[in-house]
């Protein structure tokens, strides 16, 4: 086994699961993501603490952000294309239904939902919201299709008993 | 609320009996507060600490109905705070039709916006309405499109056609105004021109009868009248119209209804004719002249043939021999015969063409007055429909009939005999030509004679004379002297015309 000196994600990560998993598939449950995911971000918060953590965990979001927008989502430059593409992915992966609630492509903000989100819907209440991943890949989607960087907030989560998670994603002049 | 004492355990110890009658009690509470909007009793059955919990659950079922309510008034910002499964549910029904209506709101503005690919794939039924909608939104936005592409393009057509029309108008010659009840309502720069009128504001919604002639006015509305009354697609008539300034103008109007801006209206061209009328004045003036010296002219001849005439005559009485003076005499029948062709032409009206009929009369009568013939002894039977004949035909066809009348006067009957002399003069449509057959009763011409190698003067005369009409002569001896002579009406044609006639003869 060879060392290696900085560990890059590529698509090639996803690797192929027919060949890889003939039997078992390319479907694991939702407690297995759920497990990773948090026992992951524990050791983070452990080691760089909440707010160090949340910015690690909104970063590897957008890498995954950048990676879906790249490799799932078909290419358009018509924004009510790509806002249905978005839509469609994001409830065939089952990672959540997607719905834009305000705003548009060509202004400064859209506000826009996630139920049934894969990070969070039966959750117990917690007081604060825990989508940070979730901020991070819509991050990376919205400003690879838009070219500006944006900044996306949580604003209602299941966890803080919204039941429903919402999003404001705020567009910057600045170029990616 | 708190429990009340009466419901307090104070004996510390209750019997079966009892608790089964408070529990029946609780559980008809909670179903009035389930099935009505019932004020929870002052008293409730069970020890404090059941009591507790009755509350509680009284106060749960409250709180949904007071949620349920408000999020079915539509307030869905209301906070839920009941905790537990039931109000999990009512969180999940207040968040997902939250969740929902703003979406659908952002859809409908996106929709509004003319996007119509946005679909509604949540709230079922209504989803398949809403999608149905946003198609037919979608295809009427389509036909909406098509048809506001084919008015742009017939008002570019429109506006391409009005300017042509405007430019025929404005850059028109002719000069045009339309009239509405009597007032003009536009007008042309031609027709300013025309009129004199420097500011178009100053006749718009003015009469057009202002520049009509002071004493044509009613001449004008008479024509105006007539042509409401008998309409046509048009009319015209000559009208004197005056300019602003006073000028008098002879204007050729042509009118025609038209409907102008919806209303029926009087379309009116104007031609200036002034210069044509002045010239049609003095041409006319000129022709009286030239006619009044043409009659002059002939009076004259005939004055002069007359003159000519007397001479001979007494030239005549101053000879002794018999054939001399009978020379005179004939040389005077010729001269009056002449005579009368510019007599009977200076009596016409165009001073062309004479009745020919009128005059083979006057000279008949002439020359049997000439001749002493009695009218008794020898018939003269006379045939014309008043053929007209120009001057030119006439004067050597006179001089011909001259000669005929002449030789059967002198030679066909001898005194006291009875005879006929027959004249028709006549024209022929087909041939173009005039026909003169002429007939005596008498011997016919003497077989010694070859008429048209003859060196009598008579004989020469007429042969002579017919070629000079471009004619030809038949003659021959039936029951006497038999002549046709025919000649075409128009020189211009006398060639074709002669050949046609000598196939006719």
């Amino acid at each position: 086994m060879k060392p290696r000196d900085k560990f890059i994600f590529t698509w090639d990560f996803i690797g192929d699961s027919v060949e890889g998993r003939p039997n078992l598939g390319a479907l694991v449950p939702i407690e297995i993501y759920r497990i990773m995911h948090y026992c992951f971000r524990e050791v983070v918060e452990e080691q760089f603490g909440t707010e160090q953590g949340e910015k690690l965990i909104y970063e590897a979001g957008k890498k995954a952000g950048f990676a879906f927008f790249n490799h799932v989502l078909p290419k358009t430059t018509s924004h009510q294309d790509f806002i249905m593409n978005l839509q469609n992915a994001l409830r065939d992966l089952k990672i959540g239904i997607f719905r834009v609630e305000r705003g548009d492509l060509d202004g400064p903000l859209i506000i826009a939902s996630i139920s049934e989100d894969l990070d969070c819907s039966g959750l117990p209440e917690l007081g604060y919201g825990v989508c940070t991943y979730d901020e991070g890949i819509l991050a990376g989607v919205f400003e690879k299709y838009t070219g500006k960087k944006c900044q996306v907030k949580e604003i209602d989560c299941w966890c803080t008993g919204d039941r429903t998670c919402r999003f404001s994603i705020e567009f910057f002049s600045d170029s990616i | 609320m708190e429990p009340d004492t009466p419901y307090s355990d104070l004996s510390g110890r209750q019997e079966p009996a009892v608790i089964a009658q408070q529990f029946t009690q609780a559980l008809e509470i909670i179903e009035s507060h389930l099935h009505t909007r019932a004020q929870t009793p002052s008293t409730l059955p069970g020890n404090h600490e059941q009591q507790k919990v009755l509350l509680n659950i009284l106060d749960t079922i409250k709180t949904s109905q007071q949620h349920v309510l408000e999020i079915s008034e539509g307030k869905l910002d209301s906070p839920i705070s009941l905790k537990g499964p039931l109000g999990g549910a009512l969180k999940n029904l207040q968040s997902n039709l939250q969740s929902n209506l703003r979406h659908l709101t952002w859809k409908t503005e996106a929709i509004a916006k003319g996007d119509f690919s946005q679909k509604v794939d949540f709230l079922h039924e209504f989803s398949v309405a809403f999608n149905s909608m946003v198609s037919e939104l979608a295809e009427a936005k389509k036909t909406l499109l098509v048809q506001s592409e084919e008015i742009q393009k017939t008002n570019a057509s429109l506006f391409i056609s009005n300017k042509q029309y405007k430019s025929l108008i404005l850059e028109s010659p002719v000069s045009i105004c339309v009239v509405q009840d009597g007032k003009i309502i536009l007008t042309n720069p031609a027709f300013l021109h025309l009129l004199h009128v420097d500011n178009q504001e100053k006749i718009m919604n003015q009469p057009f009868l202002q520049f009509i002639h002071q004493g044509n006015k009613r001449h004008f509305l008479e024509n105006m009248s007539r042509y409401a009354e008998y309409g046509g697609s048009w009319n015209t008539f000559e009208e004197e119209m005056k300019t602003t300034d006073g000028t008098s103008l002879s204007i050729e109007i042509i009118i025609t209804k038209i409907v102008f801006e919806s209303e029926p209206s009087t379309l009116f061209l104007l031609h200036d004719i002034t210069e044509r009328k002045k010239n049609e004045y003095m041409i006319l003036s000129s022709l009286q002249e030239k006619e009044i010296l043409l009659k002059e002219v002939y009076h004259r001849v005939k004055n002069n043939m007359q003159i000519i005439w007397s001479l001979l005559s007494m030239q005549s009485n101053k000879v002794q021999d018999e054939t001399i003076k009978r020379y005179f005499t004939e040389c005077q029948n010729r001269v009056q015969s002449l005579a009368l062709v510019h007599e009977n032409l200076y009596q016409t009206d165009n001073l062309r063409d004479i009745n020919y009929g009128q005059y083979l009369s006057q000279l008949s009568a002439h020359l049997f007055e000439t001749y002493q013939v009695n009218a008794d002894d020898v018939t003269l039977v006379l045939k014309s429909e008043n053929e007209i004949i120009s001057q030119k035909k006439a004067v050597p066809c006179s001089l011909i009939v001259n000669e005929l009348v002449s030789n059967s006067l002198k030679y066909a009957f001898k005194p006291g005999e009875v005879g006929t002399i027959s004249i028709e003069f006549s024209y022929d449509t087909k041939l173009g030509a005039y026909t003169l057959e002429y007939r005596d009763t008498g011997p016919g011409i003497p077989p010694e004679i070859s008429p048209d190698t003859a060196q009598t003067l008579g004989m020469q005369l007429i042969y002579g004379l017919t070629r000079q009409l471009s004619g030809t002569v038949f003659l021959e001896n039936d029951r006497g002297a038999h002549y046709i002579i025919r000649f075409p009406q128009d020189s211009g044609n006398d060639e074709s015309c002669t050949s046609k006639i000598k196939e006719s003869l």
